[in-house]
């Protein structure tokens, strides 16, 4: 079998020194295929923007310390390359873009310049001819009259323009991998919308593998095919989109489905109380023993204190964290099945 | 049904457009909350939808009589909001409170908790004496579920889900009648807004408050409101229980905001045929004639563009809805 596209083995980083080390990853591996979309879920501090970062390159270190693992891109070994060989890898074979557009965009060139100067540097392009490519680079994404649009500035774009022009920009190389670190977390539902759809047709169109990394449940269910939801450092849990939410075999994936109120929920009723995750993630300078959910985990044993549950195949390409991952995935989850949905 | 506690009618509030340092002229004005109507019932919460920039913000900043109205009126149990004055203000100021979104800049950085839920109580000395005071607050720190030993420490020894807690609390402290929540949840993590989800019911059954609840996320709405009204740019284009809203919805903008929700459920992948809208949310600034929404509308008509639809019920609809071709939506059955 050939080399995944991207393969991240056991990574492992740190941020800071002494008692205040904060083990940020604590040996994630994952792959994605070429025109695939894996799906990385995780809240706040779990580790999945900082995955990213090592991934492109792009983690500061200091205070960040890459302590062990491999990330390989078509079997090649990234963390110990010369640098100009992964400057050459960005925007050329893999991409990224970013949350927040507005910051992530140069406010002082206008956004044609900062698509263009990819390919003048890398292309060797005239100014005039870079600058054509530009315009047929935000026309890809949709921008309407791109035009005139490549000569304005990043502040002059609305919200899910920037983020179009973003897109525009990543993809201006035609990488084989594109990072999309929170997308559309910064948007309106309706413009959200559009832009994964969007993201999701370009990959099918270039056979693009697709890291998604999201907080967002339902953004997840509607373009991933497979999913990695991160907890403390750690995958606890690893799938492909139906069964993960057929099946949700790790305690924290139900509970974080559990904790979601739903546009759709007919079932649950108005005003039945929601049932969220007790407690709080644990600081990543004294991640608690063994698993590192159980003071969470309405489930919690003796077992579960003191032994680490590797991620261990638990049914076909599914992959669970915890001790009692097949009750779990037997039991499917505790909640209604949507009914009727709005169309045109 | 008994009196609405907050009566609101035909709410304007634009801010002026200027050009100019030394002769500032006014150029234009924004139009971010444009002739709003509601009533809030004791024991309620209504809920504002809204895109960014619709003016559900601005719409609770005049409420609160942070800033002053344009044009309208509102009554809280009765007597005219924007007539109080000093002592009266001041008084009214106890029975309406507000939390705010970001839990990292509404607290002051340099207070102890203590000091935050307590201030209200510095402004209000009739409602705690000074001898009670630290016992209230540690009342109210237990009432969101934090431990009141905890009186002495700054905001920043908390998470975020803990500080939107601190807010509550400091919310709670004068006993409102009702609460303005704007966007309350959207900051936090999903394990977490569902445990501050939970406190807001919890707080509501105890104390009887009524909520104006402002968000974006429909599926925050629907599980905590009883009634709802959607807003896009500055005026309420829908209005309706929670059940008519998110099973009848008759305008399309509603229609469009709620199938464009991405649903945690990647069996109804390809089966939903979602109403997409084109492009962004006109400027608040210029907004369009007629009807606000027809730039983006799929029904538009050249009816549109001339005669703003007025909020009222329509022959097809149970509810009220501004649109001209207001209708039930047309549901597909998912098995």
């Amino acid at each position: 079998m050939a080399a995944p596209l991207l393969e991240v083995d056991d990574l492992r980083v740190e941020f800071g020194t002494g008692p205040e080390t904060a083990s940020v990853l604590n040996g994630v591996s994952y792959h994605v295929d070429e025109g695939e979309t894996l799906a990385v879920l995780g809240e706040s501090g779990s580790g999945k923007s900082v995955t990213a970062q090592t991934v492109m390159g792009i983690l500061d270190t200091p205070p960040g310390r890459i302590t062990g693992g491999a990330v390989r891109f078509r079997g090649e070994e990234l963390l110990g390359a010369a640098p100009e060989r992964r400057r050459l890898l960005r925007g050329e074979s893999m991409a990224m873009i970013f949350q927040d557009a507005l910051s992530a965009l140069n406010p002082v060139y206008t956004v044609g310049f900062q698509i263009a100067e990819q390919f003048r540097f890398r292309r060797g392009m005239s100014r005039r001819d870079a600058m054509a490519r530009a315009v047929e680079m935000l026309d890809l994404v949709r921008i309407p009259s791109a035009a005139q649009r490549v000569k304005e500035y990043p502040h002059q774009f609305s919200g899910g323009m920037r983020q179009r022009a973003m897109i525009a920009m990543s993809l201006a190389l035609d990488p084989e991998l594109l990072i999309a670190d929170e997308p559309t977390t910064a948007l309106d539902v309706t413009v959200q919308a559009q832009i994964m759809e969007l993201l999701d047709e370009l990959r099918r169109e270039r056979g693009m593998g697709l890291i998604l990394i999201t907080h967002d449940l339902g953004v997840v269910a509607e373009v991933a095919d497979r999913i990695a939801v991160m907890y403390a450092g750690r995958i606890v849990e690893q799938t492909d989109a139906a069964s993960l939410y057929a099946h949700p075999a790790h305690p924290y994936t139900r509970g974080l489905m559990d904790s979601v109120p739903r546009v759709d929920d007919l079932g649950r009723g108005a005003g039945a109380p929601l049932r969220p995750i007790p407690g709080l993630p644990p600081s990543l300078s004294a991640i608690p023993n063994g698993c590192p959910f159980h003071p969470r985990c309405a489930y919690a044993v003796d077992v579960c204190t003191d032994e680490v549950p590797p991620l261990r195949e638990i049914g076909a390409g599914h992959r669970a964290a915890c001790h009692f991952a097949e009750r779990f995935a037997a039991e499917g989850p505790d909640r209604p099945a949507t009914q009727e949905v709005i169309s045109r | 049904m008994s009196e609405p506690v907050l009566a609101v009618r035909d709410l304007v509030k634009h801010f002026p457009v200027t050009r100019g340092v030394v002769f500032r002229r006014t150029v234009g004005q924004v139009r971010a909350v444009d002739g709003v109507s509601l009533d809030l019932y004791p024991g309620e919460t209504l809920g504002v939808v809204g895109e960014s920039g619709c003016g559900k913000s601005t719409l609770a900043q005049v409420l609160m009589r942070l800033t002053p109205p344009t044009s309208g009126t509102a009554t809280f149990e009765g007597e005219d909001l924007f007539a109080k004055r000093g002592a009266a203000l001041t008084a009214w100021r106890r029975d309406m409170q507000i939390v705010l979104q970001d839990p990292y800049t509404s607290l002051n950085p340099r207070k102890t908790v203590g000091d935050i839920v307590g201030e209200p109580f510095d402004i209000h000395p009739e409602v705690a004496p000074k001898s009670d005071r630290q016992r209230r607050v540690q009342e109210l720190l237990e009432v969101v579920g934090l431990n009141p030993e905890h009186i002495r420490r700054y905001p920043h020894q908390f998470s975020g889900g803990q500080r939107q807690r601190i807010g509550i609390a400091r919310a709670l402290a004068l006993r409102p009648k009702v609460i303005v929540c704007d966007e309350p949840v959207s900051a936090l993590d999903v394990s977490i807004q569902a445990q501050v989800l939970n406190l807001l019911s919890d707080l509501q059954r105890e104390f009887g408050l009524a909520y104006l609840f402002i968000a974006h996320d429909l599926g925050v709405v629907r599980h905590l409101c009883d009634r709802v009204a959607v807003m896009y740019l500055g005026s309420i284009v829908e209005t309706g229980t929670a059940e008519e809203i998110y099973t009848r919805a008759s305008h399309p903008y509603t229609q469009a905001l709620l199938s464009s929700v991405p649903v945690p459920d990647p069996s109804l992948r390809g089966r939903r045929e979602a109403v997409r809208l084109e492009g962004d949310v006109p400027s608040p600034a210029d907004p369009p004639s007629g009807c606000r929404f027809r730039t983006r509308c799929p029904k538009a008509a050249p009816v549109c563009a001339e005669d703003p639809p007025a909020l009222e019920v329509r022959p097809s609809t149970d509810h009220p809805a501004a649109c001209h071709f207001a209708e039930p939506p047309h549901l597909v059955r998912v098995e």
